[in-house]
């Protein structure tokens, strides 16, 4: 990676060498070839073009890095930083210390704080048990660790956890010698008036922590000296399908432990365990533990995974364990591991995949509480490769508004040309593109000749960004294609990085004009307006795409492609006996290779289940008794979770916002779920450690390292956003000075009379 | 021949002397943009604070006032933009969408150029206040912690029950060149709100 000074003085003599060039012909024309010319034409051209790039890379590395080569990147930088720093404590402090970074955390963890900033030292984990259910594509996994405190002294801790994508905790409960803190649901005021009790009582929630997404922390403070904590959280998590089989990930891979300077390995072979950003099927990197210490190795997890998939599993899979499978019927299974307990150094991952001639159709499973009956129904799409190719007519919305300068507006153009060039001769499109402005390319969509698709192509490669982002313009102007009953599939691809102000309107126009349409998102650039892009596609019926940097256009937008080319189901319905509630509200369609998932609270049971759809022109019926042989755990929550989004979904299509806060915490307050209106607060329900003794503790044990602080605060869970920094400074200095220093050196040049060019004129 | 030679010094002058002025000027326009906007968000503000929607400052604006920070000591009177991206803070500071403002008790982060409007953030010292309005309110802040901190490896913790304003800037003030990482965060507590 270049420097931002190599960057900058590379895009300043960029300019000079193209403002010398451009000059030349006006002086001696006769001198400069065409071949100068245009290489002084894409000097300029790429010092302008720089100057946009410079300042996206600066943003997006200030930004969310959400490119894994970048954090990596940077993680390694980091390291190597702060191996000179730890170094120097290493000399200070008992030689089996290791330090890390919150960031580095692979498992769950307990981490000591250390006199230096950002640097933790490990808690010996004396014993870790952990068990999942897995039903159908639900996982839900409770995790109890317990720790111990390493030191003489009073201490106060961090417990990190790296969540899988999309899951969340919603119970947590810590166990401090006598002392027990539980996290709680509670209506935000109210949690914010337990927070301010917490403030009152000299505890304090530390604002800046280092983190990185999807990482749950929590703080423990007061750990008595050589005392032990129990951990326990519980989380959900919904599994993805992937290549005809569901994959299971659980953390386990030890952090890396910091390497000395002087050690045998060398630092650039290190690899990083990016805890989830290994995808799945990738084997994850382990780094090799140099020596062992105790405590760190003897680390025994014990693991139990009760799979009920809702099909005959053909495999059950574990590429870095051996397991041992106790299968009770056909369709569910009791896996623990083979060595138990065995030594966590790896990530336990468990694949399981259907016998291929009994593929799921649909699965059915029920849970039953005091609150209902709910029910969970996954279906497959129907596989069948030569479905006749359904006429489409797709309208292309590109966002060319001033945000999306640099590389954005190249990643969108990357992506339309894409898309463009995979349509089919039968297929008819049209070309939206808007700014302050809306463009329609042609007055009513056109069929995708050879030569139409040319000349959009040329068309969209002339696009540059700049102006206002009016996007209403644009979706009514897409809204107002005809929509006849022809036959054709009506398809809208948005793609912008969704920056509007006042998302509720525009998606109130999705809401209100979808009809048959279906509304695909392409969300482009570091940080797109991800809850925008998200909300439309789901009122648009179709599915939202974030492309994060321009080597993803191609792999990304195939994927899409394969979607908009093969709907297998459209139209769905699910018709159940009774009172019923099926959830999400409409159903979205069903794309090859992917299942749909219906929550639902019903009141009878036994009797079948009417399912309805579309593929093409012929109607799809199917009937699904409603029978599940035992009660699964989870339904309920993951119900409720679908419900609450269901709620505040209709905020946008003007419900009362009144009922809607009111609906959304009776269910979040009933189901233990965070919500908008609701937070996770950790309460600790015993009375903390008397004053006297906080006084005693302040003295510095003889065995802690120099500049240890024993422990006073207490902070809250991780119930807060996490935003990074804006990019905040202008070359302008720079640009002043390098200015000056070329009008002085023009001076000197003038005043001297520079001896050699003068020699020259005079021989 | 001679003539070329003769021609080229005098164009090499020429060139250097166009393109320091160009540089010079691209210095000093980014810092006459910054002043100048002020003025058009002033009107904006103003209009917004008398009727309640957000007013764009000029017809092709992405963005639009959000609130107004005053710092009495050192003589400072910004209007702050939506937003905190590269074309929001050429203009004015940038409130980051995802914090809070005055009278939403959630923390509130404003970022600035360290050039132009955040410059001033090098002088101020811990106790000194600092004044924030918005349509709810006007709130006052008292500051509590300057540091400086590495935007490699820290994000702020947006705390939704928080009632601090937190002023970013890059560091260090005097650094020529952008896109540095380190970072300095005037952390502010909140000590009233006046509706």
């Amino acid at each position: 990676m270049k420097s931002p000074q190599q960057r900058f003085f590379q895009h300043r003599l960029r300019a000079i060498a193209a403002i010398i060039l451009l000059a030349m012909p006006a002086l001696s024309p006769a001198d400069v070839s065409p071949a100068e010319m245009s290489l002084a034409g894409s000097l300029a051209e790429r010092s302008l073009a720089d100057t946009h790039a410079l300042e996206i890379d600066e943003e997006s590395l200030a930004g969310s890095m959400k490119s894994l080569a970048d954090t990596h990147a940077l993680e390694i930088d980091d390291r190597s930083l702060s191996d000179t720093r730890s170094l120097e404590i290493d000399e200070m402090s008992p030689a089996d210390t290791h330090l890390l970074e919150i960031n580095e955390v692979s498992r769950g963890t307990l981490l000591v704080k250390t006199p230096q900033a950002g640097q933790y030292q490990l808690a010996p984990a004396q014993e870790t048990s952990v068990t999942i259910e897995v039903t159908g594509p639900i996982a839900r996994a409770t995790v109890t660790q317990h720790f111990k405190n390493p030191c003489d002294a009073w201490i106060e801790a961090i417990y990190a956890f790296p969540l899988p994508e999309q899951a969340a905790v919603d119970h947590m409960r810590l166990q401090v010698g006598e002392r027990s803190v539980e996290g709680q649901i509670k209506e935000k005021m109210q949690a914010r008036k337990i927070h301010i009790q917490a403030k009152q009582k000299g505890q304090h929630s530390a604002l800046i922590e280092q983190h990185r997404p999807n990482l749950f922390t929590t703080s423990v403070a007061n750990i008595p000296p050589h005392g032990e904590v129990s951990v326990e959280i519980e989380y959900q998590q919904r599994l993805q399908w992937h290549d005809h089989r569901f994959s299971l990930r659980f953390p386990m891979a030890i952090t890396p432990r910091y390497q000395p300077r002087f050690s045998a390995q060398v630092n650039e072979n290190l690899t990083v365990p990016g805890g989830w950003s290994i995808l799945p099927g990738e084997i994850p990197n382990v780094v090799p533990m140099p020596q062992t210490t105790e405590g760190a190795n003897l680390n025994p997890v014990r693991l139990q995974i009760k799979l009920n998939p809702g099909f005959p599993v053909a495999a059950i899979e574990s590429p870095y364990h051996s397991i041992r499978t106790v299968r009770s019927d056909n369709n569910t299974a009791t896996i623990t591991l083979a060595a138990s307990p065995v030594p966590a150094d790896r990530d336990f991952v468990l694949q399981w995949s259907a016998k291929p001639e009994k593929e799921p159709r649909a699965a059915f499973f029920t849970e039953q509480t005091e609150a209902g009956r709910y029910g969970l129904l996954m279906m497959m799409p129907p596989q069948s490769p030569d479905t006749p190719r359904i006429p489409r007519e797709t309208i292309f919305i590109i966002d060319t508004s001033g945000s999306m300068g640099g590389a954005s507006i190249r990643q969108a153009k990357a992506a339309l040309i894409a898309a463009i060039e995979s349509l089919h001769p039968s297929n008819r499109f049209n070309i939206i593109e808007f700014n302050s402005r809306t463009n329609v390319l042609y007055p009513r969509p056109q069929p995708a000749s050879t030569a139409n698709r040319q000349f959009a192509v040329d068309y969209v490669s002339r696009l540059n960004a700049g102006g206002g982002t009016e996007m209403m313009p644009a979706l009514q102007a897409a809204f107002s294609m005809p929509a006849g009953n022809d036959g054709f599939l009506r398809q809208i691809l948005f793609i912008t990085d969704g920056a509007v102000g006042n998302e509720e309107p525009l998606l109130r126009l999705i809401h209100q004009n979808l009809g048959q349409r279906r509304l695909f998102t392409v969300a482009i650039g570091s940080a797109p307006n991800g809850y925008f892009m998200r909300e439309a596609a789901q009122f648009g019926r179709g599915s939202f795409t974030n492309i994060g940097n321009l080597s993803e256009v191609s792999r990304k937008m195939q994927a899409l492609f394969g979607k908009l080319e093969k709907p297998a189901l459209t139209d769905l319905h699910i018709k159940l006996p009774g009172q019923a509630d099926v959830l999400p509200d409409p159903l979205p369609d069903l794309y090859q290779g992917e299942p749909v998932i219906a929550a639902m609270k019903f009141d009878t049971g036994v009797q079948p289940a009417e399912i309805t759809g579309r593929m093409g022109d012929t109607q799809w019926n199917s009937s699904l008794s409603l029978r599940s042989p035992t009660s699964t755990s989870g339904l309920g929550v993951y119900w409720a979770r679908e419900k609450i989004r269901h709620w505040m979904r209709k905020k946008a299509s003007g419900q009362n916002a009144g009922q809607i806060r009111k609906e959304v915490i009776g269910l979040a307050l009933a189901h233990h779920l965070v919500s908008r209106y609701t937070s996770l607060v950790a309460v600790d329900t015993t009375p903390a450690r008397p004053p006297e003794e906080a006084a005693r503790s302040t003295a510095l044990p003889a065995n802690l390292p120099a500049g240890w602080k024993p422990a006073t605060a207490h902070s809250g869970s991780d119930t807060g956003v996490q935003v990074s920094m804006a990019q905040s400074a202008t070359s302008s200095r720079a640009d002043l000075l390098f200015g000056a220093l070329l009008i002085l050196l023009a001076i000197l040049i003038r005043a001297i009379g520079t001896p050699v060019p003068t020699m020259r004129c005079g021989s | 021949m001679i003539a070329g030679t003769c021609i080229l010094k005098r164009f090499a002058l020429l060139a250097l002397v166009s393109a320091g002025l160009m540089f010079t000027g691209q210095g000093l326009w980014i810092h006459a943009k910054a002043v100048l906007a002020q003025y058009l968000l002033r009107d904006a503000w103003a209009k917004t604070l008398t009727d309640g929607p957000p007013h764009k400052p000029w017809p092709w604006a992405e963005h639009w006032p959000v609130a107004r920070l005053t710092v009495a000591d050192h003589g400072v009177d910004q209007i702050v933009l939506s937003g905190d991206s590269g074309n929001v803070l050429a203009f004015a500071p940038g409130h980051n969408r995802l914090s809070g403002l005055p009278g939403e008790h959630k923390t509130i982060v404003i970022s600035g150029h360290r050039d132009t409007h955040f410059a001033f953030l090098k002088d101020l010292r811990v106790g000194e206040a600092i004044g924030l309005q918005n349509r709810n309110g006007k709130a006052r802040y008292r500051i509590s912690d300057l540091q400086v901190i590495d935007s490699r490896n820290t994000r702020i913790r947006i705390d939704p029950f928080g009632d601090e304003l937190l002023l970013i800037t890059c560091y260090p003030f005097d650094g020529l060149v952008a896109g540095g990482p380190m970072r300095y965060v005037v952390t502010a507590q909140q000590s009233g709100f006046v509706l």
